[in-house]
């Protein structure tokens, strides 16, 4: 199929560190590349070697890393010149960027208008939520955390298999308080990838 | 959050110990504890994570996460039979600290878990 004719869509996972981003977006890479589809994995880490994308070449999935650096700052002109050079050189249908933990989507998203290539045919910010430690990082960093659930389009409120309902009561009030259009869903990702999620992050592909 | 400092710290290592008495993962788990616990102890700390992907021989690999010593590591992966050796990726992420404290706890860490163990961590990067 000849990706250039459409446009391409792309997801930004947010969320702190530890959160379970990475084991959403694996599933995800692998079920586009099974409908014969592509992805393109962009991976920021603010360490100087990565792992996420160590682990990503591990599986076959074609990931690009930005290191060292955050793309909500010092690299968020790399990751625009990044998606560019995607788009020329491999026309994914899907670009995932995974930010580090410790980005402000709100300085991602005011990067990515300075985009130029393929029409982007969707583009949704996706935060996950850790409920076991959501109380005490929502005192201690109140501007990240808050900003991660105010610029989602979805919120998935991650490990509730671990955490108790008063903390997973907890995540989806506060994301109902700070951002009361974001969707919500509550699952944890050592199960496979539901259908109901996967049709949330990718209904292009259904 | 303003003045909690964020420096990074990654480090390459090359493990051996005896295949015969080793379980890979209750090692790494161990090291990666230990270096959390360490963390935690020093005030205004708060662990990003501390996570750490080991490659084997041959194509597997394991990963594991600590973000809170009180809460069980999270572990993926699996571990080839009869293997004596593994290079690891370790990225510790914690504000607070300085980057070269975090560096001593780490490689203090890695030192006793050799000794301990009887087995050799080397350094690489």
């Amino acid at each position: 199929m000849d990706n250039r004719k459409f446009g391409m869509h792309l997801l930004l996972f947010t969320g702190f560190l530890g959160s379970g981003k990475t084991s959403f977006i694996i599933p995800l890479a692998k079920a586009v590349a099974k409908a014969k589809r592509r992805a393109a994995i962009i991976v920021n880490e603010i360490g100087e070697i990565g792992i996420d994308n160590q682990l990503m070449r591990q599986l076959d999935l074609n990931v690009w890393e930005l290191l060292n650096g955050c793309i909500c700052c010092t690299l968020s002109s790399d990751l625009v010149s990044t998606i560019q050079k995607l788009d020329a050189g491999y026309s994914p249908d899907l670009v995932i960027v995974e930010s580090s933990g410790a980005a402000d989507p709100n300085n991602v998203l005011s990067a990515l208008p300075y985009y130029r290539g393929r029409p982007l045919q969707s583009m949704n910010t996706v935060s996950i939520l850790d409920p076991l430690r959501l109380q005490m990082l929502i005192e201690v960093m109140t501007p990240l955390i808050t900003s991660q659930i105010q610029h989602a389009d979805l919120v998935i409120v991650n490990k509730i298999d671990l955490a108790s309902k008063d903390e997973v009561d907890f995540a989806c009030r506060t994301v109902q308080e700070i951002n009361p259009e974001a969707r919500v869903r509550c699952t944890h990702a050592q199960q496979r990838l539901e259908p109901a999620l996967m049709s949330e992050l990718a209904p292009w592909l259904i | 959050m303003a003045d909690l400092i964020l420096e990074p710290y990654a480090v390459s290592q090359r493990w051996r110990f005896s295949p015969k008495d080793t379980n890979w993962e209750t090692l790494i788990v161990e090291y990666l504890e230990t270096i959390a616990r360490t963390c935690v102890e020093f005030d205004r700390c708060v662990i990003g994570h501390i996570k750490a992907l080991a490659l084997f021989p041959g194509g597997d690999y394991l990963q594991v996460s600590v973000i809170n010593p009180a809460l069980p590591a999270g572990v993926k992966g699996r571990v080839p039979p009869d293997c004596a050796e593994l290079r690891l990726t370790l990225n510790v992420i914690v504000y607070g600290l300085e980057r070269d404290l975090v560096e001593r706890i780490t490689c203090e860490a890695a030192v006793h878990l050799a000794y301990r163990r009887q087995g050799e961590v080397i350094t690489e990067t």
